[in-house]
């Protein structure tokens, strides 16, 4: 049990591990686009940056998985299964960065100059709002208080996500309005939905958070 | 009379069933929602429940058997030092076997009068149920409802209705402060986890230890009765060792046969926070020992389980609670003397021949 035990310690550390490594896995994926959409990319850098995002996504997977062993017979079952939820939550995010990365070399997509900037924004606003989700994650374990009597926190993630949505429907549209094959725009589209799906990914995990402060109130 | 410890059996059978049923309410919600695990809460229940039996068990065994002499079932002390001292053979050769006889089928009434209005789903108190049935046994050997009869009937019922509500009010009290001064500082998890932790492990062994001291008399202070002149009025004398054989019988039947329906109680109270599913149970450990002490009669465990989760239910309005549950309050009000007390009037009747 962890309450006579000294499991507690290295719990925190864990959890923190964890999210530095899906921060610093968001950060590669945040410069691998910057790297790729700026003039003269060079393979080899980004090469170094995927293998960065890799790193980062093992290092993330492992922390998880101490998590979870040091979770076991650890905490109240409810309190178990909502901290593993969330930890999951947040390393599924690492995990798309990896695989959206891994596509983008493997089929070495070149997107077109006139979807770029917005691309960018979208990835800066998902990692405005990973930070976000993060000091709520923060609160619900160490101020649960606060955050239970103002939870805008909450409300700043869905809004982050409601700025990647307008973007992303006008994205969309312009995509559709390219010279180029109806293959070619799918093809971007579903991209595109790819890195927004980072952006729904984070404002789930907000939602979890919500419903476990509802749960603990009854 | 060697044989006649084997009637014993009926009491610690009627403990056994109070055991898987009523005790279930001391640790219900923490097993069922995995806070505490079942082996160390049934552990936790055994010990106390011993303990609570041993040390205050004894408190109860006097107003029970008050209810027992007005109803025909053993003697009082007066008729006993009359008859000793006037040196009546055929009386003192007779007190011991029939009390011990007479006691075993009310137990016997009770416990299968409890065993199937649970298996027809009936909401049942045990408590209640051998009540019934001592005031059956009186009413078919003549006793009438007045006078002292009434007086000890009168007690007993009041506790039925101050069970719920006392538990109603005390769990309101301590939920209200509870809400107000403890939780908005549980801020960090992890301090909330241990509150709750604890607090449910605390709650239980009080809970346990409450239900030991209410109810381990219920179920054996028929055979108890005192030594007058030497010579022994019932099957048991020794009041501690009585309260003691009724908290291991409880005890062995939370051992044995409790989880079932400790996953039905603590389901049925999920609805509460964690902290208020502990509060519960502090609540109606208090209003057990706190009316017990007052009338120190044993009171429904049950019902003051159920008055407690109104109680926290009333906390967040009206509209929060549940009213039904009364309604079921009502049948086991109404229910378990009835029918525990028409059986053994029944009882009485076939064998007034030879125990009257």
């Amino acid at each position: 049990m962890l309450i006579f035990s000294n499991k507690n310690p290295k719990l925190s550390k864990c959890f923190a591990d964890h999210r530095e490594d899906v921060v610093n896995c968001y950060g590669k994926f945040d410069e691998f686009f910057k790297v790729l959409f700026s003039d003269n990319a060079d393979p080899t850098v980004l090469q170094s940056i995927k293998i960065a995002v890799d790193n980062c996504e093992n290092a993330a997977d492992g922390e998880l998985r101490h998590v979870v062993d040091l979770l076991s017979d650890s905490f109240l079952p409810t309190t178990r299964t909502n901290l593993i939820t969330l930890v999951q939550s947040t390393d599924d995010v690492a995990n798309l960065c990896q695989e959206i990365v891994r596509h983008v070399m493997l089929e070495k997509i070149a997107f077109p100059a006139e979807i770029r900037a917005d691309l960018l924004e979208i990835i800066a606003i998902t990692k405005t709002q990973l930070s976000i989700l993060y000091n709520a994650v923060d609160m619900l374990i160490n101020d649960y208080k606060t955050l239970n009597n103002d939870r805008k926190v909450l409300d700043d993630v869905r809004a982050e996500e409601s700025k990647v949505d307008n973007i992303q429907a006008a994205l969309h549209e312009r995509i559709f309005t390219l010279d180029i094959s109806l293959a070619e725009k799918v093809y971007y589209r579903d991209m595109m939905e790819h890195i927004c799906d980072l952006s729904d990914m984070i404002e789930d995990i907000s939602d979890k958070i919500q419903i476990m402060l509802v749960e603990r109130e009854a | 009379m060697w044989w006649l410890y084997l009637l014993l059996g009926a009491g610690i059978f009627m403990g056994w069933s109070l055991g898987t049923n009523d005790a279930a309410n001391a640790f219900g919600t923490a097993v069922a929602t995995g806070v505490v695990k079942y082996r160390t809460a049934v552990t936790i229940i055994a010990i106390m429940v011993v303990l609570g039996a041993f040390l205050q068990g004894s408190l109860n065994l006097e107003s029970v058997n008050k209810l027992a002499v007005t109803n025909a079932v053993i003697p009082s002390e007066e008729i006993a030092r009359e008859q000793i001292a006037a040196g009546n053979q055929a009386w003192i050769d007779s007190v011991v076997w029939k009390s011990t006889v007479k006691a075993a089928l009310i137990f016997v009434v009770s416990a299968v009068v409890v065993f199937i209005m649970s298996y027809l789903k009936f909401p049942v108190s045990a408590n209640q149920s051998i009540t019934g049935a001592i005031i059956g046994w009186g009413l078919a050997n003549g006793c009438k409802m007045k006078g002292d009869n009434l007086k000890q009937i009168i007690k007993f019922a009041s506790t039925w209705i101050m069970s719920p509500a006392g538990a109603i009010i005390i769990s309101f009290i301590l939920i209200t402060i509870t809400n107000k001064l403890i939780v908005p500082k549980l801020s960090k998890l992890s301090y909330y986890d241990k509150i709750v932790k604890i607090g449910y492990i605390i709650a239980g062994a009080y809970g346990a230890y409450s239900i030991g001291r209410n109810s381990s008399a219920n179920v054996t202070s028929l055979y108890y009765g005192k030594i007058i002149d030497g010579t022994p009025t019932n099957l048991l004398s020794d009041a501690r060792f009585t309260a003691t054989i009724g908290g291991i019988a409880i005890a062995v039947g939370v051992l044995t046969y409790s989880k079932k329906v400790m996953m039905t109680v603590g389901t049925s109270i999920a609805p509460l926070t964690q902290i208020e599913g502990f509060v519960v149970i502090i609540a109606m450990s208090l209003t057990i020992t706190l009316i017990g002490d007052l009338m120190q009669i044993p009171v429904s465990t049950s019902q003051a389980v159920v008055g407690a989760v109104v109680g926290a239910g009333l906390t967040k309005g009206w509209r929060c609670v549940n009213f039904g549950v009364f309604k079921n309050i009502g049948i086991a009000w109404v229910s378990s003397p009835c029918a525990a007390g028409l059986v053994a009037y029944l009882v009485a009747l076939a064998t007034k021949g030879f125990l009257a």
